[in-house]
């Protein structure tokens, strides 16, 4: 039974989250079947084309039958069909998915590295010039709004020098070289900010650790202050970004809806922002529990391989 | 030395902080032009004496308006934040105080809306309720209210266990006063710490949300309703969007370091959290 | 697995290397013409999409109609090689070109195009609403339609250009998968990212000279813009006013029409009645600043005029309106016995960085003679609850209006006329337009239906919005017609 316990959790957190989305959808103004007429959808002639959409959608239905068919169909894996473009929104999920997984993904790889190295090197030099400088562009980078960004890497890259494609999205079996090229703005734009966080924190972990009995010890034997830095400490306080890791996918996909947008690139943000904006209930459900899923899963993951590296810790 | 190496920086925010106020509360003290005055004769002005961040598309003055967009920017950030707390710090106390069943479930509550990215949520109510600053500032706050929760819960655990909480249990103290008086006061430093960063993030959503169209909306003059419209200029007029991307970004960070500020006084060893 | 992560990272390493050797250039392919479309487009049924952005780029390539415009907006035979009007214009008689076929190889005959205007009666709104007149569709030959109306329309050839002819095969499928019989076939859609048109080797007119037309969905318009430069795109098809205004004709052109028929205008009449009285409507009207708004909104382009219907209707009249003058606005303001500082609401739709402009610029003005002005900017959907529940003080609005004045009557003036707008008088008059076909009388009708307008401002016309398309300079032949559509399988790329 308390081995059960942390998989009921989570299937109330996606409880609440479904239902926090299809309660929101429903309570608020904005009628899909008027938004799938236009504006003249309040003249006498197409009102009975009015009713004829809401009955091929369910959408006149109680709310309460909405809610359960739509829980009914989660349980069976079956997201439904776009209100709009009438595909499959498992279809469009897995067409979209892939973009915004490469997009997170290689702004991971980009910004880890880079975050770990500026913030072990800070930390050793400690309240130098060179640790003040990279804390403040740490934190300049992070408070900088990344649609910004984005538009004066553009501007730079794109329109100035000629070297990078400004928008589009080409796949990688397709054409590797134009799917590297196409990536490289938006996965900077996008690891600018997690550089900027994970600079902070590694920063954080290590100048703690180095305050740690054992490295002063280990100092005091005379090891190598770059070994110290790179095996004791990097061990030590590069674990808990695990976690740290875990938590940012989700400030990630949300970074990813505007860096999407500013590219063009055709990922899951888009998709639901453009569903959210045409109220296409069904792509906005599926979307977003696909997204929470993923969260939650990676959350436990993170979880998990910490407590597999780090077996005495409470979390 | 430290001392005197932590008071500059002090001063330096205390002042930004002060003239923030002013441009929310006076706006007419800091700058002699009227955000809504429309001069044809200077559309798109570059900057000068007269005007530093030059004129917009109305002619303008831009420092203007981005000093009298404050007031809007600051009641989302301290809304956002106020309201967080009012529903986060009594619900952390409750969680970390009695544990148990209901630790549970406002635990399970907070991490389900913690593993709900806060720009899909905001695009999601503010796509079917409208932008406006009340809006924005739901939104906002309901996004905060686990990162407050946790953080008080956190510190309620730790304290409660602590002698003088057992003590004052023994004595019979009312529990209201034992969460209100002797615990409560005790997370008000680390809340210092969070409060300023999650006011960061608030800017930044905020100018988020009206890039794809969801922020506040000009002719209401926020930060992110000027950065929405001077990226249109970006080519013919490109200071404008730079002077009010420039002062989002130097806010933002603003708060953050202070933030750290806070965390260095609260815990000296401690210079970022 | 990690070997694999190495990889990858080492491949960006040379593709940064191998990309300052061989700058991205311009897609120097010249049969393909890539287009930024402003939003993404999810239903392809051109009996169902109404998006003006749909129509533009759709009408002229997938499908055909009966009849269609030219870049004057002249109507041209298209699928009906010839056309026969009766003289009370109830009888119209169509002769279908020959060899037509739809994209899936069945023959473009009578029976097809009675199917396909049937279903767009059945499915009304804007386009199909006209058809549902029609009281028998006739096929007397294999190659002739034959449409008898349940009375006089007039303005029937031109409500045919809106109506495409698509495959009976395809009927069930159309959202997803249109079949038209136009010069281009629709071959895939990749949601958010783009539309795919091949060239129609089989089409019976005059074949484009391009194989392939792409459309990609760009909604920043500096994003498109940056497109446009970096050569990623050919076109830009719907670029905002500032836009326009700021383009370097060095790297790029600026495609005009020969006019625009896109009208803004202000609804000044909603259910909550606040401008119930006229001369509320007519202070308002005083104390707009056309010359202000023109040029700092519009760039100075356009045509500011009171009547709501372009100059280059064969119906215009052009009328005094009311010329900006706050003396005036302050007598008619009184006169009106609305109190001192009211407060009335201007709805705009998101993403027309113009409108919201105007309603600055109008702010200031109103402010000086005691009226605040609200502009309250919501994006599509809030904006379209209230637009089609009338909820509102006053909302901005646009309309491309037809080559026949009768479009904006039906459009824009029709739900006033059936609720706050109360004027037999116009009722009458615009039923006498939709049947008359003498165009002297016609021409009387309008003259009068205009001036009314004018005097009873229940649409407050602002003037007529600049419209353009931006292309590289690659771009041969390409024309716009004054609603905006870009005439895209006439052009032609080169080098």
């Amino acid at each position: 039974m308390r081995k059960l316990a942390p998989y009921f959790r989570f299937l109330v957190i996606l409880w609440v989250v479904v239902t926090v989305v299809f309660v929101s959808l429903r309570l608020t103004p904005g009628d899909p079947a008027l938004l799938l007429l236009g504006p003249t959808a309040g003249r006498q002639d197409t009102a009975e084309r009015l009713a004829d959409i809401r009955e091929r959608y369910g959408l006149n239905r109680p709310i309460i039958i909405q809610y359960g068919i739509y829980l009914s169909d989660i349980v069976t894996a079956d997201l439904g069909k776009s209100n709009r473009s009438e595909r499959r929104v498992s279809e469009l999920v897995k067409t979209a998915a892939p973009v915004t997984i490469s997009l997170i993904l290689l702004s991971m790889l980009l910004a880890i590295p880079i975050s770990i190295y500026l913030g072990l090197t800070a930390a050793q030099k400690r309240e130098r010039p060179y640790d003040r400088s990279v804390r403040t562009l740490a934190t300049l980078a992070m408070a900088t709004p990344s649609f910004w960004v984005g538009l004066l890497l553009v501007n730079f890259f794109s329109i100035r020098l000629g070297l990078l494609p400004p928008s589009g999205y080409i796949k990688l079996f397709v054409d590797p070289i134009g799917y590297f090229s196409h990536m490289m703005l938006p996965v900077v734009t996008l690891a600018l900010y997690l550089i900027g966080t994970l600079t902070r924190f590694v920063y954080t972990e290590t100048a703690d650790t180095l305050e740690q009995d054992y490295i002063r010890v280990s100092r005091a034997m005379g090891i190598s202050s770059k070994r110290i830095l790179f095996q004791f400490v990097a061990r030590n306080s590069l674990t808990p970004m695990i976690i740290i890791v875990g938590v940012e996918v989700g400030t990630l996909i949300g970074g990813a809806v505007i860096v999407e947008e500013v590219f063009g690139l055709p990922g899951l943000g888009r998709l639901l922002l453009n569903a959210v904006l045409g109220r296409d209930y069904p792509v906005v459900q599926g979307t977003v529990l696909s997204i929470t899923v993923v969260v939650i899963l990676l959350n436990i993951l993170a979880e998990f391989v910490y407590k597999l590296l780090n077996p005495r810790s409470k979390i | 030395m430290t001392i005197k190496l932590m008071k500059l920086p002090i001063i330096i925010f205390s002042t930004l902080g002060l003239l923030t106020l002013i441009s929310a509360i006076f706006p007419q003290f800091l700058t002699p032009y009227h955000p809504d005055e429309i001069d044809v004769t200077a559309l798109l002005q570059k900057p000068s004496w007269s005007h530093p961040f030059g004129c917009d598309e109305l002619g303008t003055d831009v420092l203007a308006r981005i000093i009298y967009g404050t007031r809007l920017e600051l009641m989302v950030c301290l809304g956002s934040v106020a309201l967080a707390s009012i529903f986060g710090i009594p619900c952390g106390l409750v969680a970390g105080y009695f544990g148990g069943k209901i630790d549970w479930i406002l635990t399970v509550i907070a991490d389900s809306i913690l593993s709900f990215p806060i720009i899909l949520f905001a695009v999601l109510i503010v796509a079917s309720l409208g932008a406006s600053v009340l809006t924005l500032v739901g939104v906002l706050a309901f996004a905060f209210i686990p990162r407050i929760f946790r953080l008080i819960r956190g510190q309620t655990q730790i304290i409660s266990s602590l002698g003088y909480v057992r003590s004052a249990e023994a004595m019979g103290v009312k529990t209201v006063k034992i969460l209100f008086l002797h615990i409560l006061p005790n997370t008000i430093g680390p809340l210092m710490v969070i409060v300023p960063q999650l006011m960061a993030i608030a800017v930044l959503i905020e100018a988020g949300l009206s890039f794809i169209g969801l922020g506040i909306q000009p002719p209401q003059i926020s930060w992110g309703s000027l950065l929405l419209v001077s990226k249109n200029y970006y080519v013919a007029a490109p200071w404008y969007p730079l002077a009010v991307g420039g002062v989002t970004t130097l806010a933002a960070a603003v708060l953050v370091f202070s933030g750290d500020l806070a965390g260095a006084a609260v815990n000296p060893l401690r210079r970022l959290k | 697995m990690f070997i694999d992560k190495i990889k990858s990272f080492l491949l960006t390493g040379t593709v940064a290397a191998s990309l300052t050797i061989a700058p991205i250039s311009a897609i120097a392919d010249t049969q393909t013409i890539t287009v930024g479309l402003s939003g993404d487009i999810d239903n392809f049924d051109p009996a169902t999409n109404q998006l003006i952005s749909f129509q533009a780029a759709f009408a002229t390539t997938i499908f055909d109609s009966l009849v269609g415009y030219d870049s004057q907006l002249n109507i041209v035979p298209r699928l009906a090689k010839s056309y026969n009007i009766s003289s009370d214009a109830r009888i119209f008689k169509f002769d279908l070109v020959d060899g037509a076929s739809f994209h899936d190889g069945s023959p473009v005959n009578a029976n097809a195009v009675i199917s396909s205007l049937k279903r767009s009666a059945e499915l009304g709104g804007v386009f199909g609403g006209p058809l549902q007149s029609v009281e028998k569709f006739e096929a007397p030959t294999n190659n002739t339609v034959k449409l008898t109306l349940k009375s006089s329309y007039a303005p029937f050839l031109t409500a045919l250009t809106n109506v495409a002819i698509i495959a009976p095969s395809s009927f069930e499928n159309a959202v997803s998968a249109p079949v038209g019989s136009g010069p281009f076939l629709f071959e895939s859609w990749t949601p958010n990212d783009s539309i795919i048109l091949s060239r129609n080797d089989k089409y019976w007119g005059e074949k484009p000279a391009f194989s392939r037309l792409i459309f990609k969905p760009i909604p920043d318009p500096q994003v498109a813009m940056t497109n446009l430069y970096a050569g990623a795109i050919d076109i830009v098809a719907e670029p905002s006013t500032a836009v326009i205004a700021q383009v370097d004709t060095s790297k790029a052109q600026v495609i005009r029409p020969s006019g625009s028929n896109s009208i803004v205008y202000i609804e000044m009449m909603g259910t909550k009645g606040t401008l119930a009285n006229v001369h509320l409507r007519r202070a308002l009207a005083h104390g707009f600043d056309r010359e202000t708004i023109k040029s700092v909104a519009y760039g100075g382009q356009g045509q500011s005029e009171a009547s709501p219907l372009p100059t280059s209707s064969f119906v215009y009249t052009e009328l005094g309106g009311y010329p900006y003058n706050l003396e005036k606005a302050r007598e008619e303001f009184e006169l009106s016995g609305a109190p001192e500082g009211i407060e009335i609401g201007l709805e705009v739709l998101a993403g027309f960085p113009e409108a919201e402009q105007m309603g600055r610029v109008w702010q200031a003005s109103l402010s000086k003679i005691g009226i605040k002005l609200n502009v309250v900017v919501s994006e599509l959907s809030v904006w379209l609850d209230r637009y089609v529940s009338r909820n509102y003080d006053m909302t901005w609005n646009f309309f491309g209006v037809s080559p026949d004045p009768h479009s904006f009557f039906d459009v824009i003036l029709r739900p006033h006329l059936s609720g706050e707008y109360q004027n037999q008088k116009v009722i009458d008059l615009v039923k006498e337009g939709i049947e008359t076909s003498d165009n002297m009388k016609r021409k009387q009708i309008y003259a009068e239906l205009q001036e009314i307008m004018v005097k009873d401002l229940p649409v407050m016309a602002v003037q007529s919005r600049p419209i353009a398309s931006i292309a590289n300079k690659s771009i041969n032949g390409l024309e716009l017609n004054p609603l905006g559509w870009p005439l895209y399988a006439q052009s032609s790329k080169s080098n």
